[in-house]
């Protein structure tokens, strides 16, 4: 009779292997929220970034041609064409870094110190090889990356964009 | 065997509390299977199964795990939620703001056409046309629109935004574009083509900006309905159905004066031509220089506009604590007064209008719900101007 009732319920050794799947089924679910989460703050940073490069480029192509700053983030627009690196130099070598300008800008896409910036934008001046005069367009490379405390030309960062933007000014 | 059994399972049971109960459970259990069958028989009630304090503590636990993840559920929802209410601000602004870049950058820059554009300009026949709140921008635009069924369609269309201010609209607090496709003139005997001036777009033209003599009856504006609040658009769409609040001001180049040859930098201003450059205007018919009108936008390096939008959910949030929409009128001055997200005054830097309305949303004056505010965001774009090529002097 007592064996019966023993029989009839779940031993251990079963308890212990239906707890051991579900216990695994389960870290495998909880296991993929921070791959969803990171997943999401990669779309939502891509976003902000691509914001900020089209208010960049807008604030760019705003900028009057005698004026040697923009307007809107204060980025530094040579106003002779022929200026800005050669195209035999590649980024992050250091005649690249030296006539690159970097920024900070805060998840809402506004500019800020570096100190409380999530996107880092990169700016820099390519000489326009057609150009023979000061006049015509203005070449330049714009890259975001984040997170901002990162310098993309030493450590990989998390994400980033770029974009190249010739600019007409008149 | 039975002791190594023991501490396997043991090990295996990471349940501090657990453990010493279940150690003696698997203790009586072995038991029955193997040697002890005396001490077995002795505790046979307690190998029928769990008693209540054992099920009681195992569901205890259980319930403190599921807490810990719901809690790690929810905040893994509080994160994305935000970010998709952030998302969607962003998506629709950037849409706009392109939309509203290559309007403005194929603008038809001509003195010989009208504009309806914010001026504080209070000179004599000037047209001084502020708006409190919300403002209003219409111009030509070489680009395509809803043309009418019939009638030779032309390049152009009439461009005009605003925040919808009709109470009994269905785009109320939303902006609203509209896309008016023009026709060539003279073809059509129903539909107004480009118009020119001295006829006006939607306001009347002061006489100063007129020909002399000026023409009898003054010219009535074409599309009047553009410069009316109580009136609904037609050939309009709602192209930012989360924006509420619209407000535009113009960057001025920085130019010099061909009299006195002073240099001026480039200005933030809300009148559409520089007034700076007043020397010239002494000199008799000489009005190259001095502005009175737009005059093809030749002095506009570019069209400066912010808008602040608020995600659906967040607008949910918002209708749930003020569904007469009281709060959003009070953001956006749709109930005549002075609005919180403050309009352009003249002197302010770059970036600092962006700034206040930001402040004013953090200093929370109206009593907006917190999770609301996160979800009301602010923008800035320069919309650059081509430069004018058909100037007529």
């Amino acid at each position: 009779m007592r064996k019966l009732r023993a029989t009839a319920a779940f031993s251990l050794v079963e308890v212990t292997l239906a707890l051991g799947i579900a216990a695994f089924c389960l870290i495998a679910v909880f296991g993929l929220i921070p791959v969803g989460v990171q997943t999401n703050r990669n779309a939502n940073s891509q976003t902000a970034a691509t914001n900020i490069i089209a208010a960049v480029v807008s604030d760019l192509r705003a900028t009057p041609k005698a004026n040697t700053t923009s307007t809107q983030f204060g980025i530094s627009v040579p106003t002779d064409a022929r200026t800005g690196v050669a195209q035999t130099c590649l980024p992050c070598a250091t005649c690249w870094v030296a006539q690159t300008q970097t920024f900070a800008f805060d998840s809402q896409g506004q500019p800020v110190i570096p100190q409380n910036g999530r996107y880092r934008l990169s700016v820099t001046s390519v000489a326009n090889p057609t150009a023979t005069a000061p006049g015509g367009a203005v070449f330049m490379v714009l890259k975001v990356t984040w997170p901002a405390s990162v310098d993309p030309c030493t450590v990989t960062p998390s994400g980033s964009i770029e974009n190249f933007a010739m600019l007409d000014r008149k | 065997m039975p002791s190594d059994a023991i501490t396997a399972v043991a090990s295996d049971v990471a349940c501090g509390v657990l453990l010493g109960r279940l150690r003696r459970d698997v203790l009586s259990r072995l038991c029955v299977a193997t040697a002890c069958r005396g001490k077995a028989q002795r505790t046979a009630k307690r190998t029928d199964g769990f008693t209540l304090a054992e099920l009681v503590v195992t569901v205890g636990v259980l319930v403190l795990l599921v807490l810990l993840f719901a809690q790690l559920l929810k905040s893994a929802a509080t994160v994305t939620t935000l970010g998709h209410k952030q998302m969607d601000a962003d998506a629709q602004a950037r849409q706009l703001l392109d939309r509203m870049a290559v309007d403005v950058a194929q603008m038809v820059k001509r003195s010989d056409v009208d504009y309806y554009l914010k001026s504080s300009a209070i000179g004599a026949g000037q047209r001084n046309k502020l708006f409190s709140g919300n403002d209003t921008i219409a111009f030509y635009s070489a680009v395509p629109g809803y043309y009418p069924s019939s009638g030779a369609q032309s390049p152009v269309s009439l461009v005009a935004y605003r925040v919808n201010p009709i109470s009994t609209s269905a785009r109320y607090n939303k902006l609203e574009r509209m896309g008016k496709g023009l026709v060539w003139n003279a073809v059509s005997t129903t539909d107004t083509p480009v118009v020119f001036m001295p006829i006006p777009v939607a306001s009347p033209i002061p006489l100063v900006e007129l020909p002399n003599p000026a023409p009898n009856p003054l010219p009535a504006p074409a599309w009047p309905a553009i410069a009316d609040s109580g009136s609904d658009w037609s050939d309009v769409e709602g192209i930012g159905p989360q924006v509420f609040r619209f407000e535009y001001y113009y960057l001025l180049k920085g130019q010099t004066d061909p009299t006195t040859s002073t240099t001026y930098a480039p200005i933030l201003s809300d009148i559409p031509w520089d007034t700076r450059i007043n020397s010239c205007c002494a000199t008799a018919g000489s009005t190259l220089c001095c502005h009175v009108a737009p005059r093809g936008m030749q002095d506009v390096a570019a069209v400066v506009v912010d808008i602040a939008v608020i995600d659906p959910k967040s607008k949910l949030l918002l209708d749930a604590v003020d569904p007469t929409g009281a709060k959003l009128r009070r953001l956006n001055g749709a109930d005549g007064l002075p609005p919180v997200l403050v309009d352009f005054v003249a002197g302010i830097t770059p970036g600092q209008l962006l700034a206040q309305w930001r402040a004013a949303l953090d200093a929370n004056t109206v009593g907006l719900p917190l999770p609301a505010i996160s979800g009301i965001r602010v923008y800035e774009r320069y919309l650059y101007l081509s430069p004018p090529t058909l100037l007529t002097p």
